[in-house]
């Protein structure tokens, strides 16, 4: 089993007891960890976002990979002037299937069990999405170079957990407090 | 939830790159091959090219041609813009008639296009209603009621990007309330030195979806004594389980009045228009029903698996439709 290692920089950023969580996710071939999901547990639970949105437009979703908190409903806008369809299979959360619908039609979806929900179309092989659907208001996607930044943490001790759409995750304790740097190596589910 | 997880990355074959915002300028590229129920090995093969060039959030550049080793053409060449909740498009794209753009074509499991869809199939003398028009589009509308209205050419050559006479009008009324569309077709070209008599023609068509389930049919007739009228409906139906697998089955009628495409094989891109590539045969009339089954296998996203078996009547238009059919189609973006 191939592996990735994740490197985490906790830094103190504030008198007011709340920190930046940053740092660096590496894949175990050496390169960045392009837009890994980057989460905490431990700390308070999240509240439904207001908006959240998965377009598609020109035969693709847009984002390619969303994070949404429990509760959150997620639009499915058709922007393409083809009919598409909207749904999940191989997710044992969440299985739907919203349709089929034209131009300007947008159907909705409500994520209530947390977990990762791969989005499919059933017209258009091609397309996919991942929707990351967790239990925590601190969270954030990598960039391109694997690197990340989750701002105004509380203090406290947490579960830093990854995911990455290459089908590696982990999970690892961390304190939230001073500067420090943390190591975690990853592995297939 | 970790086995789920793996599932998901697995069994999903994500894009190779992770967007916010789509790359302004993209592309697709496909190839379909497929064999000729009456023959072995492949026969049919099919190269499209899209490119896509997003100039705005308002206005994009559409480009498509395809390819066969017999025909070349343009698809599309249109600019789109977007204005409101309107839509419009300038240059060449597909006749706005009934379920005609590509995605509904040929993003099927069926293998065939539908008789009347059949680039041989001349529902009024000379023309198809699969078809590229020269000239300017509107659509739009909202909730319920959608709407869409094209002045054009539709007598353009297969590299003719702008329109020379633009004489025929085309309109579409969809109404859609839940799970159910209808839409309402109408063509109507003017008499002249150019392109002949005055033509027209009407269709009907509906789409009923549900979760797994989609049902969809149109009815088309070219309207005087020299009018081709036909049907078909599908079913598409995608069991629990296997979200990359679809089942299909299709009815299809027509009642031809004359110049039956005797050349034309299974193939979307081999039915080709018997005036240009010969049928000698030409009966005054000739109607029948061809049933067809069909599964598609999404194999991975790049690679998709057709096997169709056709049976019903044996009438010049269900020629190369009958009996077992395979077509292998590989999509690519970029």
């Amino acid at each position: 089993m191939k592996s990735i290692l994740v490197l985490v920089l906790a830094a103190s950023a504030s008198a007011s007891f709340a920190a930046d969580v940053h740092g660096k996710i590496v894949l175990s071939q050496g390169r960045a960890a392009s837009h890994a999901v980057v989460y905490l547990e431990g700390g308070p639970k999240s509240r439904p976002l207001a908006n959240a949105m998965v377009d598609q437009r020109g035969r693709t979703f847009i984002p390619h990979i969303s994070v949404i908190t429990i509760g959150t409903t997620v639009s499915f806008p058709n922007n393409d002037t083809i009919f598409h369809n909207v749904f999940a299979e191989y997710s044992k959360e969440d299985r739907f299937d919203i349709g089929m619908y034209a131009r300007g039609a947008t159907k909705r979806h409500t994520f209530s069990k947390p977990g990762v929900v791969a989005v499919m179309c059933s017209v258009h092989p091609d397309m996919s999405a991942y929707i990351v659907v967790i239990d925590t208001p601190y969270y954030t996607v990598a960039d391109s170079n694997g690197e990340y930044a989750i701002k105004n943490v509380p203090a406290g001790s947490y579960t830093l957990k990854v995911w990455h759409e290459s089908g590696q995750v982990e999970s690892k304790r961390i304190e939230v407090a001073d500067n420090r740097s943390v190591d975690v190596k990853t592995h297939h589910t | 939830m970790c086995f789920w997880l793996l599932c998901a990355c697995t069994l999903v074959e994500a894009q190779g790159s992770y967007s916010d915002t789509q790359n302004p300028v993209h592309g697709i590229f496909e190839q379909y091959l497929g064999t000729d129920p009456s023959h072995r090995g492949v026969q049919g093969t099919l190269s499209f090219l899209e490119l896509d060039g997003d100039l705005s959030p308002s206005f994009k550049l559409v480009g498509s041609v395809a390819f066969t080793p017999d025909w070349d053409w343009l698809e599309e060449e249109y600019a789109q813009l977007n204005w409101k909740s309107n839509l419009f498009k300038f240059g060449r794209f597909r006749s706005p008639f009934g379920f005609n753009n590509w995605s509904e074509m040929y993003y099927t499991p069926f293998i065939g296009l539908p008789i009347i869809r059949g680039y041989g199939t001349e529902i009024v003398p000379n023309r198809s209603i699969n078809r590229q028009d020269g000239g300017v589009e509107a659509e739009g509308g909202g909730g319920a009621l959608q709407y869409q209205l094209a002045v054009v050419d539709s007598a353009m050559s297969d590299w003719e990007v702008t329109p020379r006479q633009m004489d025929t009008a085309i309109g579409r009324l969809q109404v859609s309330g839940g799970q159910f569309m209808i839409g309402l077709d109408g063509f109507a070209k003017e008499s002249n030195h150019r392109s002949g008599p005055g033509e027209q023609m009407a269709g009907i068509d509906f789409r009923w979806t549900a979760p797994r389930v989609q049902v969809r049919g149109e009815f088309v007739k070219g309207i005087g004594n020299q009018g081709t009228s036909g049907y078909y409906v599908d079913l598409f139906y995608r069991p629990p389980g296997l979200a990359r697998t679809q089942l299909g089955a299709r009815v299809q009628g027509i009642d031809a009045y004359n110049k039956p495409s005797a050349d034309s094989t299974s193939f979307k891109y081999y039915q080709t228009a018997p005036n240009e590539y010969g049928s000698e045969a030409i009966p005054s009339h000739s109607a029948g029903t061809l049933y067809t089954l069909a599964v598609r296998q999404f194999l991975t996203s790049n690679f998709t698996l057709d096997v169709n078996y056709g049976m019903g009547a044996n009438i010049p238009q269900t020629n190369g439709l009958s009996g077992w059919s395979v077509q292998l189609q590989s999509t690519f973006r970029f």
